[in-house]
Protein backbone atom coordinates (compact mmCIF):
# COMPACT_ATOMS: atom_id res chain seq x y z
CA UNK A 1 0.00 0.00 0.00
CA UNK A 2 0.99 3.59 -0.82
CA UNK A 3 1.24 4.11 3.22
CA UNK A 4 4.66 2.47 3.35
CA UNK A 5 6.43 5.41 1.14
CA UNK A 6 4.89 7.60 4.10
CA UNK A 7 7.43 8.34 7.08
CA UNK A 8 6.73 6.70 10.48
CA UNK A 9 5.44 10.72 11.83
CA UNK A 10 3.57 10.82 8.62
CA UNK A 11 2.06 7.11 9.42
CA UNK A 12 1.13 7.77 13.20
CA UNK A 13 -0.48 11.36 12.13
CA UNK A 14 -2.46 9.38 9.57
CA UNK A 15 -3.71 6.67 11.98
CA UNK A 16 -4.31 9.45 14.74
CA UNK A 17 -6.62 11.57 12.62
CA UNK A 18 -8.31 8.75 11.33
CA UNK A 19 -11.80 9.27 12.08
CA UNK A 20 -13.44 7.60 9.37
CA UNK A 21 -16.88 5.31 10.04
CA UNK A 22 -19.38 3.31 8.25
CA UNK A 23 -22.73 2.36 9.13
CA UNK A 24 -24.83 -0.01 7.15
CA UNK A 25 -28.90 -0.45 7.48
CA UNK A 26 -31.61 -1.28 5.45
CA UNK A 27 -33.73 1.54 6.80
CA UNK A 28 -32.99 5.14 5.35
CA UNK A 29 -34.13 6.19 9.04
CA UNK A 30 -31.70 4.47 10.85
CA UNK A 31 -28.85 5.87 8.67
CA UNK A 32 -30.06 9.30 9.05
CA UNK A 33 -30.46 8.72 12.94
CA UNK A 34 -26.20 7.74 12.50
CA UNK A 35 -26.04 10.96 10.64
CA UNK A 36 -27.04 13.16 13.16
CA UNK A 37 -25.59 11.39 16.53
CA UNK A 38 -22.24 11.61 14.91
CA UNK A 39 -23.02 15.20 13.13
CA UNK A 40 -19.91 17.75 14.15
CA UNK A 41 -20.36 19.19 17.35
CA UNK A 42 -24.04 18.16 18.04
CA UNK A 43 -23.73 16.36 21.37
CA UNK A 44 -24.88 18.98 23.79
CA UNK A 45 -22.19 18.71 26.27
CA UNK A 46 -19.09 19.26 23.33
CA UNK A 47 -21.39 22.92 22.72
CA UNK A 48 -21.43 23.69 25.91
CA UNK A 49 -17.71 23.07 26.14
CA UNK A 50 -17.24 24.90 23.37
CA UNK A 51 -18.45 28.16 23.73
CA UNK A 52 -16.92 28.17 28.05
CA UNK A 53 -13.70 27.72 25.62
CA UNK A 54 -14.31 30.14 23.63
CA UNK A 55 -15.28 32.87 26.92
CA UNK A 56 -12.10 31.53 28.70
CA UNK A 57 -10.36 32.70 25.52
CA UNK A 58 -8.29 29.36 25.70
CA UNK A 59 -6.93 27.32 22.37
CA UNK A 60 -9.43 25.16 22.00
CA UNK A 61 -8.08 22.90 19.29
CA UNK A 62 -6.26 21.23 21.55
CA UNK A 63 -9.32 19.67 23.53
CA UNK A 64 -11.39 19.01 20.63
CA UNK A 65 -8.59 16.58 19.47
CA UNK A 66 -9.70 14.64 22.36
CA UNK A 67 -13.26 13.98 21.00
CA UNK A 68 -13.08 13.41 17.42
CA UNK A 69 -14.98 14.47 15.14
CA UNK A 70 -16.26 11.26 13.49
CA UNK A 71 -17.20 11.27 9.46
CA UNK A 72 -19.60 8.43 8.66
CA UNK A 73 -19.92 7.00 5.45
CA UNK A 74 -23.49 5.05 4.95
CA UNK A 75 -24.90 2.43 3.31
CA UNK A 76 -28.30 0.97 2.79
CA UNK A 77 -27.33 -2.64 1.85
CA UNK A 78 -24.38 -5.05 2.39
CA UNK A 79 -23.07 -4.87 -0.70
CA UNK A 80 -23.46 -1.13 -0.97
CA UNK A 81 -21.32 -1.07 2.36
CA UNK A 82 -18.60 -3.66 1.47
CA UNK A 83 -17.97 -1.41 -1.82
CA UNK A 84 -17.54 1.24 0.25
CA UNK A 85 -15.17 -0.30 2.23
CA UNK A 86 -13.40 -1.15 -0.92
CA UNK A 87 -13.33 2.22 -2.04
CA UNK A 88 -11.44 3.54 1.10
CA UNK A 89 -8.69 1.22 1.01
CA UNK A 90 -8.04 2.24 -2.53
CA UNK A 91 -8.17 5.77 -1.60
CA UNK A 92 -5.79 4.69 1.77
CA UNK A 93 -8.19 6.07 3.68
CA UNK A 94 -9.44 2.80 5.86
CA UNK A 95 -12.65 2.97 8.09
CA UNK A 96 -12.15 2.31 11.55
CA UNK A 97 -15.45 0.76 12.84
CA UNK A 98 -18.46 -0.48 11.13
CA UNK A 99 -21.84 -0.31 12.33
CA UNK A 100 -24.08 -3.13 10.55
CA UNK A 101 -27.46 -3.41 11.10
CA UNK A 102 -27.88 -7.35 11.62
CA UNK A 103 -31.41 -8.07 9.93
CA UNK A 104 -31.56 -7.04 6.14
CA UNK A 105 -33.73 -8.91 3.93
CA UNK A 106 -32.91 -9.21 0.45
CA UNK A 107 -29.36 -9.08 0.04
CA UNK A 108 -26.27 -9.90 2.13
CA UNK A 109 -27.45 -9.72 5.98
CA UNK A 110 -25.60 -8.35 8.96
CA UNK A 111 -22.86 -11.70 9.95
CA UNK A 112 -22.02 -11.69 6.30
CA UNK A 113 -21.56 -8.18 5.69
CA UNK A 114 -19.32 -8.14 8.75
CA UNK A 115 -17.57 -11.37 7.21
CA UNK A 116 -17.38 -10.02 3.75
CA UNK A 117 -15.59 -6.45 5.58
CA UNK A 118 -13.18 -8.43 8.05
CA UNK A 119 -11.84 -10.59 4.82
CA UNK A 120 -11.31 -7.02 2.89
CA UNK A 121 -9.80 -5.20 5.88
CA UNK A 122 -8.77 -7.52 8.95
CA UNK A 123 -7.87 -4.02 10.79
CA UNK A 124 -12.23 -2.81 11.23
CA UNK A 125 -13.60 -2.93 14.21
CA UNK A 126 -17.14 -4.42 13.87
CA UNK A 127 -20.29 -3.35 15.96
CA UNK A 128 -23.15 -5.62 14.82
CA UNK A 129 -26.98 -4.16 15.81
CA UNK A 130 -29.76 -5.75 16.35
CA UNK A 131 -33.25 -5.95 17.93
CA UNK A 132 -32.84 -9.59 17.94
CA UNK A 133 -30.82 -12.16 15.66
CA UNK A 134 -30.92 -15.17 13.86
CA UNK A 135 -28.07 -15.82 14.85
CA UNK A 136 -26.22 -16.83 18.39
CA UNK A 137 -23.71 -14.40 19.62
CA UNK A 138 -21.30 -17.65 20.21
CA UNK A 139 -21.80 -18.35 16.33
CA UNK A 140 -21.21 -14.98 15.15
CA UNK A 141 -17.78 -14.54 17.52
CA UNK A 142 -17.01 -17.66 16.09
CA UNK A 143 -17.27 -16.70 12.36
CA UNK A 144 -16.07 -13.31 12.99
CA UNK A 145 -12.98 -14.39 14.87
CA UNK A 146 -13.87 -12.21 18.06
CA UNK A 147 -13.40 -8.67 18.07
CA UNK A 148 -17.37 -8.04 17.61
CA UNK A 149 -19.17 -6.03 19.71
CA UNK A 150 -23.26 -5.62 19.59
CA UNK A 151 -25.69 -3.36 20.36
CA UNK A 152 -29.18 -3.32 21.01
CA UNK A 153 -32.01 -1.80 19.69
CA UNK A 154 -33.38 0.87 20.12
CA UNK A 155 -29.94 2.80 20.69
CA UNK A 156 -29.21 5.85 22.63
CA UNK A 157 -27.07 8.61 21.04
CA UNK A 158 -24.74 8.08 24.24
CA UNK A 159 -24.30 4.35 23.69
CA UNK A 160 -23.29 4.59 19.90
CA UNK A 161 -21.42 7.72 20.62
CA UNK A 162 -19.39 5.70 23.29
CA UNK A 163 -19.16 2.82 21.39
CA UNK A 164 -17.45 4.04 18.37
CA UNK A 165 -15.52 6.58 20.39
CA UNK A 166 -14.01 3.34 22.37
CA UNK A 167 -13.21 0.86 19.05
CA UNK A 168 -11.90 3.90 17.03
CA UNK A 169 -9.20 4.91 19.89
CA UNK A 170 -8.02 0.99 20.00
CA UNK A 171 -8.43 0.75 16.09
CA UNK A 172 -5.22 4.19 16.35
CA UNK A 173 -3.57 2.01 19.23
CA UNK A 174 -3.53 -1.16 17.43
CA UNK A 175 -2.56 0.26 14.52
CA UNK A 176 0.32 2.84 16.20
CA UNK A 177 1.62 -0.10 17.99
CA UNK A 178 1.75 -2.06 15.08
CA UNK A 179 4.10 0.47 13.35
CA UNK A 180 6.35 1.06 16.43
CA UNK A 181 6.87 -2.67 16.10
CA UNK A 182 8.18 -2.66 12.53
CA UNK A 183 10.45 -0.10 13.15
CA UNK A 184 11.93 -2.00 15.93
CA UNK A 185 12.14 -4.50 14.07
CA UNK A 186 13.67 -2.85 10.93
CA UNK A 187 16.28 -0.93 13.44
CA UNK A 188 17.54 -4.30 14.43
CA UNK A 189 17.50 -5.53 10.95
CA UNK A 190 19.57 -1.94 10.31
CA UNK A 191 22.17 -2.86 13.06
CA UNK A 192 22.42 -6.30 11.97
CA UNK A 193 23.41 -5.53 8.80
CA UNK A 194 25.41 -2.30 9.37
CA UNK A 195 27.75 -4.99 11.65
CA UNK A 196 27.75 -7.01 8.87
CA UNK A 197 28.54 -4.57 6.55
CA UNK A 198 31.85 -3.57 8.28
CA UNK A 199 32.83 -7.03 8.82
CA UNK A 200 32.43 -7.39 5.00
CA UNK A 201 34.28 -4.55 4.64
CA UNK A 202 37.05 -5.66 6.45
CA UNK A 203 37.13 -8.65 4.91
CA UNK A 204 37.03 -7.55 1.30
CA UNK A 205 39.95 -4.98 1.63
CA UNK A 206 42.05 -7.52 2.78
CA UNK A 207 42.45 -9.25 -0.45
CA UNK A 208 42.38 -5.86 -1.98
CA UNK A 209 44.96 -4.60 -0.48
CA UNK A 210 47.19 -6.85 -2.20
CA UNK A 211 45.47 -6.55 -5.31
CA UNK A 212 46.39 -2.63 -5.57
CA UNK A 213 49.71 -2.58 -3.21
CA UNK A 214 50.65 -5.12 -5.98
CA UNK A 215 49.86 -2.88 -9.14
CA UNK A 216 51.24 0.08 -7.69
CA UNK A 217 54.82 -1.64 -7.18
CA UNK A 218 54.47 -3.07 -10.34
CA UNK A 219 53.52 0.38 -12.03
CA UNK A 220 56.47 1.80 -10.02
CA UNK A 221 58.69 -0.61 -11.42
CA UNK A 222 57.63 0.23 -14.96
CA UNK A 223 57.97 3.72 -14.52
CA UNK A 224 61.64 3.79 -13.13
CA UNK A 225 62.39 1.57 -16.35
CA UNK A 226 64.15 -1.60 -14.56
CA UNK A 227 64.31 -5.15 -15.21
CA UNK A 228 60.82 -7.14 -14.36
CA UNK A 229 61.74 -10.65 -12.70
CA UNK A 230 59.42 -12.44 -14.70
CA UNK A 231 59.53 -15.34 -12.33
CA UNK A 232 58.53 -13.18 -9.57
CA UNK A 233 55.76 -11.66 -11.87
CA UNK A 234 54.01 -14.55 -12.69
CA UNK A 235 53.84 -15.40 -8.69
CA UNK A 236 52.46 -12.06 -8.16
CA UNK A 237 49.95 -12.15 -10.49
CA UNK A 238 49.45 -16.01 -9.29
CA UNK A 239 48.19 -14.36 -5.84
CA UNK A 240 46.38 -11.43 -7.24
CA UNK A 241 44.16 -14.14 -8.74
CA UNK A 242 44.05 -15.83 -6.02
CA UNK A 243 43.15 -13.07 -4.15
CA UNK A 244 40.41 -11.67 -6.81
CA UNK A 245 38.81 -15.54 -5.81
CA UNK A 246 38.96 -15.03 -2.10
CA UNK A 247 36.46 -11.74 -3.06
CA UNK A 248 34.53 -13.45 -5.04
CA UNK A 249 33.80 -16.48 -2.27
CA UNK A 250 32.41 -14.13 0.03
CA UNK A 251 30.44 -12.40 -2.23
CA UNK A 252 28.81 -15.96 -3.13
CA UNK A 253 28.49 -16.75 0.36
CA UNK A 254 26.49 -13.54 1.28
CA UNK A 255 24.12 -14.82 -1.71
CA UNK A 256 22.36 -17.38 0.71
CA UNK A 257 21.58 -14.60 3.01
CA UNK A 258 20.26 -11.99 0.40
CA UNK A 259 17.18 -14.38 -0.76
CA UNK A 260 16.54 -16.91 1.77
CA UNK A 261 12.48 -17.92 1.52
CA UNK A 262 13.07 -18.12 -2.40
CA UNK A 263 14.76 -21.76 -2.06
CA UNK A 264 12.85 -24.76 -3.58
CA UNK A 265 12.26 -27.58 -0.87
CA UNK A 266 12.11 -31.53 -1.99
CA UNK A 267 12.00 -34.59 0.15
CA UNK A 268 15.85 -35.31 0.49
CA UNK A 269 17.83 -38.97 1.04
CA UNK A 270 20.46 -37.91 3.28
CA UNK A 271 22.14 -41.28 2.69
CA UNK A 272 22.14 -40.67 -1.00
CA UNK A 273 23.12 -37.20 -0.33
CA UNK A 274 25.94 -38.09 1.97
CA UNK A 275 26.79 -40.35 -0.69
CA UNK A 276 27.36 -37.47 -2.97
CA UNK A 277 29.15 -35.33 -1.19
CA UNK A 278 31.37 -38.00 -0.18
CA UNK A 279 32.12 -38.75 -3.62
CA UNK A 280 33.54 -35.19 -4.28
CA UNK A 281 35.87 -35.51 -1.42
CA UNK A 282 36.99 -38.89 -2.42
CA UNK A 283 40.80 -37.66 -3.09
CA UNK A 284 41.25 -35.25 -0.01
CA UNK A 285 40.16 -38.02 2.14
CA UNK A 286 42.33 -40.10 1.15
CA UNK A 287 45.25 -37.82 0.84
CA UNK A 288 44.63 -37.08 4.53
CA UNK A 289 44.22 -40.63 5.41
CA UNK A 290 41.00 -39.91 6.58
CA UNK A 291 38.11 -42.73 7.17
CA UNK A 292 34.98 -41.46 6.40
CA UNK A 293 32.39 -43.30 8.81
CA UNK A 294 28.53 -43.49 8.43
CA UNK A 295 25.86 -44.64 9.92
CA UNK A 296 22.60 -43.87 8.30
CA UNK A 297 19.70 -46.67 9.34
CA UNK A 298 18.08 -47.76 5.87
CA UNK A 299 14.60 -46.85 6.64
CA UNK A 300 15.06 -42.76 7.60
CA UNK A 301 12.77 -40.75 6.49
CA UNK A 302 13.57 -37.97 3.53
CA UNK A 303 14.01 -34.07 5.41
CA UNK A 304 12.35 -31.26 3.91
CA UNK A 305 15.20 -29.08 2.23
CA UNK A 306 16.67 -27.78 -0.81
CA UNK A 307 19.18 -30.19 -2.02
CA UNK A 308 21.56 -27.79 -3.04
CA UNK A 309 21.62 -26.29 -0.05
CA UNK A 310 21.78 -29.28 1.99
CA UNK A 311 25.39 -30.29 0.03
CA UNK A 312 26.08 -27.08 0.53
CA UNK A 313 26.40 -28.13 4.31
CA UNK A 314 27.50 -31.02 4.05
CA UNK A 315 30.49 -29.77 1.98
CA UNK A 316 31.20 -26.89 4.49
CA UNK A 317 31.29 -29.44 7.37
CA UNK A 318 32.94 -31.40 5.67
CA UNK A 319 36.40 -29.29 4.35
CA UNK A 320 35.80 -27.66 7.80
CA UNK A 321 36.75 -30.67 9.52
CA UNK A 322 39.85 -31.55 6.59
CA UNK A 323 40.81 -27.94 7.26
CA UNK A 324 40.89 -28.99 11.14
CA UNK A 325 42.88 -32.56 10.75
CA UNK A 326 44.82 -31.23 8.24
CA UNK A 327 46.26 -28.83 10.72
CA UNK A 328 46.40 -31.19 13.22
CA UNK A 329 48.67 -33.30 11.38
CA UNK A 330 50.90 -30.75 10.42
CA UNK A 331 51.49 -29.61 14.00
CA UNK A 332 52.64 -32.86 15.13
CA UNK A 333 52.02 -33.18 18.53
CA UNK A 334 53.03 -36.39 19.30
CA UNK A 335 51.64 -39.24 18.66
CA UNK A 336 47.79 -39.08 17.25
CA UNK A 337 44.76 -41.02 16.55
CA UNK A 338 43.85 -41.63 13.11
CA UNK A 339 41.75 -38.97 11.43
CA UNK A 340 38.31 -39.59 11.16
CA UNK A 341 34.98 -38.23 10.32
CA UNK A 342 31.63 -39.69 11.60
CA UNK A 343 28.34 -38.97 10.73
CA UNK A 344 25.56 -40.90 11.99
CA UNK A 345 22.00 -40.02 11.30
CA UNK A 346 19.23 -41.67 13.20
CA UNK A 347 14.72 -40.47 13.02
CA UNK A 348 13.32 -38.39 16.01
CA UNK A 349 9.89 -38.22 17.31
CA UNK A 350 8.28 -35.51 16.36
CA UNK A 351 8.70 -35.96 12.85
CA UNK A 352 12.74 -35.32 13.13
CA UNK A 353 15.72 -36.89 11.72
CA UNK A 354 18.97 -36.07 13.86
CA UNK A 355 22.60 -35.70 12.23
CA UNK A 356 25.60 -36.24 13.90
CA UNK A 357 28.35 -34.56 12.44
CA UNK A 358 32.16 -35.64 14.53
CA UNK A 359 35.66 -35.46 13.45
CA UNK A 360 38.54 -35.94 15.94
CA UNK A 361 40.40 -32.37 15.06
CA UNK A 362 41.73 -29.83 17.47
CA UNK A 363 37.97 -28.76 18.09
CA UNK A 364 36.93 -25.31 18.60
CA UNK A 365 38.65 -23.12 20.96
CA UNK A 366 36.67 -22.43 24.16
CA UNK A 367 36.40 -18.12 23.40
CA UNK A 368 35.22 -19.16 20.34
CA UNK A 369 32.39 -21.26 21.06
CA UNK A 370 29.56 -18.70 21.36
CA UNK A 371 30.73 -16.73 18.28
CA UNK A 372 30.94 -19.39 16.07
CA UNK A 373 28.36 -19.13 14.20
CA UNK A 374 28.68 -15.51 13.53
CA UNK A 375 30.08 -14.52 10.02
CA UNK A 376 33.54 -13.86 9.59
CA UNK A 377 34.92 -16.34 12.57
CA UNK A 378 37.19 -18.42 11.75
CA UNK A 379 40.06 -21.11 13.39
CA UNK A 380 41.56 -21.38 9.97
CA UNK A 381 44.91 -20.08 9.05
CA UNK A 382 45.06 -16.23 8.15
CA UNK A 383 44.12 -16.13 4.61
CA UNK A 384 42.43 -19.82 4.49
CA UNK A 385 38.67 -19.64 5.26
CA UNK A 386 36.60 -16.48 5.03
CA UNK A 387 34.75 -17.28 8.22
CA UNK A 388 31.40 -17.73 6.21
CA UNK A 389 30.99 -21.52 6.08
CA UNK A 390 29.35 -21.98 9.58
CA UNK A 391 27.17 -19.10 9.63
CA UNK A 392 26.05 -20.02 6.25
CA UNK A 393 25.20 -23.63 7.47
CA UNK A 394 23.05 -21.76 10.53
CA UNK A 395 21.45 -19.48 8.04
CA UNK A 396 20.47 -22.24 5.80
CA UNK A 397 19.34 -24.57 8.42
CA UNK A 398 17.37 -21.55 10.01
CA UNK A 399 15.44 -20.76 7.08
CA UNK A 400 14.63 -24.56 6.52
CA UNK A 401 13.49 -24.50 10.28
CA UNK A 402 16.13 -27.13 11.25
CA UNK A 403 18.67 -26.49 14.06
CA UNK A 404 22.54 -26.83 14.76
CA UNK A 405 24.38 -26.92 17.93
CA UNK A 406 27.28 -27.72 19.26
CA UNK A 407 28.77 -30.17 21.66
CA UNK A 408 32.18 -30.87 23.03
CA UNK A 409 32.93 -34.83 21.81
CA UNK A 410 32.38 -37.30 24.44
CA UNK A 411 35.58 -39.29 24.94
CA UNK A 412 37.87 -37.36 22.30
CA UNK A 413 38.87 -34.14 20.81
CA UNK A 414 37.28 -32.66 18.00
CA UNK A 415 33.92 -31.00 16.93
CA UNK A 416 30.86 -32.54 17.31
CA UNK A 417 27.78 -30.88 15.64
CA UNK A 418 24.56 -31.86 16.27
CA UNK A 419 21.54 -31.10 13.62
CA UNK A 420 17.70 -31.48 13.65
CA UNK A 421 15.86 -31.62 10.29
CA UNK A 422 12.32 -31.78 9.85
CA UNK A 423 11.30 -34.51 8.06
CA UNK A 424 9.47 -34.41 4.15
CA UNK A 425 5.87 -34.64 5.73
CA UNK A 426 4.40 -35.40 2.36
CA UNK A 427 6.50 -38.06 1.19
CA UNK A 428 6.16 -39.67 4.83
CA UNK A 429 2.49 -39.81 4.22
CA UNK A 430 2.94 -41.08 0.61
CA UNK B 1 74.75 -6.01 9.76
CA UNK B 2 73.42 -4.49 12.99
CA UNK B 3 73.21 -0.92 11.76
CA UNK B 4 70.00 -2.16 9.54
CA UNK B 5 66.83 -0.59 11.33
CA UNK B 6 64.64 -3.67 12.02
CA UNK B 7 60.94 -3.71 10.98
CA UNK B 8 58.61 -5.76 12.19
CA UNK B 9 55.33 -6.70 10.06
CA UNK B 10 52.46 -8.00 12.33
CA UNK B 11 49.49 -8.98 10.36
CA UNK B 12 47.48 -12.10 9.91
CA UNK B 13 47.16 -11.60 5.97
CA UNK B 14 50.33 -13.54 4.94
CA UNK B 15 49.38 -11.51 1.19
CA UNK B 16 50.62 -8.31 3.12
CA UNK B 17 53.85 -9.88 4.25
CA UNK B 18 54.38 -10.23 0.54
CA UNK B 19 53.23 -7.29 -0.08
CA UNK B 20 55.58 -5.36 2.55
CA UNK B 21 58.25 -7.53 1.54
CA UNK B 22 58.29 -6.22 -2.03
CA UNK B 23 57.81 -2.43 -0.91
CA UNK B 24 60.65 -2.86 1.13
CA UNK B 25 62.90 -4.72 -0.91
CA UNK B 26 65.20 -2.43 -2.00
CA UNK B 27 65.77 -0.74 1.38
CA UNK B 28 68.47 -1.55 3.96
CA UNK B 29 65.80 -3.07 6.51
CA UNK B 30 65.93 -6.53 8.48
CA UNK B 31 62.49 -7.68 8.63
CA UNK B 32 60.63 -9.62 10.78
CA UNK B 33 57.08 -11.04 10.44
CA UNK B 34 54.08 -12.27 12.36
CA UNK B 35 51.21 -13.50 11.52
CA UNK B 36 49.07 -12.68 15.36
CA UNK B 37 49.82 -10.64 18.11
CA UNK B 38 51.78 -13.26 20.36
CA UNK B 39 54.24 -13.92 17.84
CA UNK B 40 54.31 -10.21 17.23
CA UNK B 41 54.90 -9.88 21.09
CA UNK B 42 57.57 -12.60 21.17
CA UNK B 43 59.38 -11.18 18.12
CA UNK B 44 59.40 -7.52 19.56
CA UNK B 45 60.71 -8.65 22.53
CA UNK B 46 62.98 -10.55 21.03
CA UNK B 47 64.66 -7.91 18.39
CA UNK B 48 63.28 -5.05 19.54
CA UNK B 49 62.56 -3.57 16.12
CA UNK B 50 62.74 0.55 15.42
CA UNK B 51 59.44 0.08 12.96
CA UNK B 52 56.42 -1.87 13.89
CA UNK B 53 54.00 -2.31 10.95
CA UNK B 54 50.73 -3.50 13.28
CA UNK B 55 47.59 -4.43 12.03
CA UNK B 56 44.79 -2.72 14.28
CA UNK B 57 42.18 -5.93 13.91
CA UNK B 58 43.44 -9.80 14.23
CA UNK B 59 42.29 -12.98 15.23
CA UNK B 60 42.99 -13.10 18.67
CA UNK B 61 44.81 -9.67 19.97
CA UNK B 62 43.76 -6.60 18.24
CA UNK B 63 46.85 -3.96 17.59
CA UNK B 64 45.63 -1.73 20.43
CA UNK B 65 45.94 -4.82 22.99
CA UNK B 66 49.20 -5.76 21.64
CA UNK B 67 50.35 -1.84 22.31
CA UNK B 68 49.09 -1.79 25.59
CA UNK B 69 50.95 -4.58 26.45
CA UNK B 70 54.26 -2.99 25.37
CA UNK B 71 55.82 -0.49 28.76
CA UNK B 72 56.14 3.08 28.11
CA UNK B 73 60.01 2.46 27.64
CA UNK B 74 59.60 -0.56 24.88
CA UNK B 75 57.25 2.05 23.07
CA UNK B 76 59.90 4.86 23.43
CA UNK B 77 62.25 3.00 21.00
CA UNK B 78 59.85 2.37 18.50
CA UNK B 79 57.42 4.13 16.36
CA UNK B 80 54.25 2.17 15.82
CA UNK B 81 53.05 1.92 12.52
CA UNK B 82 48.96 0.95 13.00
CA UNK B 83 47.25 -0.01 9.62
CA UNK B 84 43.70 -1.28 9.06
CA UNK B 85 41.11 -2.42 6.92
CA UNK B 86 38.47 -1.80 9.31
CA UNK B 87 35.48 -0.17 6.93
CA UNK B 88 34.55 2.34 9.40
CA UNK B 89 37.34 4.72 9.67
CA UNK B 90 37.60 5.25 13.92
CA UNK B 91 39.55 2.65 15.23
CA UNK B 92 39.13 1.76 19.10
CA UNK B 93 42.72 2.73 20.21
CA UNK B 94 42.94 4.02 23.70
CA UNK B 95 44.33 7.27 24.76
CA UNK B 96 47.87 6.19 25.69
CA UNK B 97 48.16 3.88 22.25
CA UNK B 98 46.84 7.16 20.04
CA UNK B 99 49.35 9.65 21.65
CA UNK B 100 52.22 6.76 20.95
CA UNK B 101 51.17 6.21 17.76
CA UNK B 102 53.53 7.44 15.02
CA UNK B 103 51.13 7.16 11.74
CA UNK B 104 48.05 5.02 10.99
CA UNK B 105 47.32 4.03 7.26
CA UNK B 106 44.09 2.60 5.97
CA UNK B 107 43.82 -0.30 4.13
CA UNK B 108 43.98 -0.77 0.83
CA UNK B 109 47.10 1.68 1.20
CA UNK B 110 46.38 4.09 -1.81
CA UNK B 111 49.52 5.43 -1.41
CA UNK B 112 52.05 2.83 -0.94
CA UNK B 113 54.80 4.94 -1.94
CA UNK B 114 54.34 7.50 0.91
CA UNK B 115 53.90 4.49 3.39
CA UNK B 116 56.80 3.69 2.45
CA UNK B 117 58.38 7.21 3.31
CA UNK B 118 56.48 7.02 6.79
CA UNK B 119 58.56 3.95 6.88
CA UNK B 120 61.56 5.20 6.25
CA UNK B 121 61.33 8.70 8.13
CA UNK B 122 59.93 6.71 11.01
CA UNK B 123 63.35 4.28 11.04
CA UNK B 124 65.63 7.07 10.84
CA UNK B 125 64.23 8.23 14.06
CA UNK B 126 65.49 5.91 16.77
CA UNK B 127 68.92 5.57 14.88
Amino acid sequence: MGSAMLSVTQQMDAIEQNNRCLAIDDEQGVLDYYSEVFRPTTSGSEVIWQSLLEVVGDEPEQELDQTPQFSISVALSGEAGVQLAEQALADHLPLTVALIDMRMPGGLDGLETAQQLRLLDPRIMLVIVTAYSDYKLEEIQSRLLNNVLYLNKPLTSDEVLQTVRMLNQSWKEREKTKILKMQMVSHAKMAGLGTMAVRIGHEINQPLSYINGIFQLLKMELQSGGEVDLTQLAEEVDLALEQTVRIKEIITSLRVFAHPDRSKRYAVDLADAVEHVQRLFTGQLKKGGVSFDLDIPEKLPPVHFNPSQFQRILTNLISNALDALEEQRRGEKGEQAAPRIHLAASQLPEGKVEMIFEDNGPGVAEELIDRMFDPFVTTKEPGKGTGLGLSEIHGMLNEHGATIAYHPCSGHSGVCFVIHFSTDEESVIA
Amino acid sequence: MSDQPKVLIVDDEVVIHKLFTKLLSDQDYQLFFATNGEDGLALFEQESPTVVVLDFRMLGATGDELMTRLSDSQLAKTSIIMISGHAVPDIDLSERNQRKLYAYYEKPFFELAKLKETIAEAAQLHR
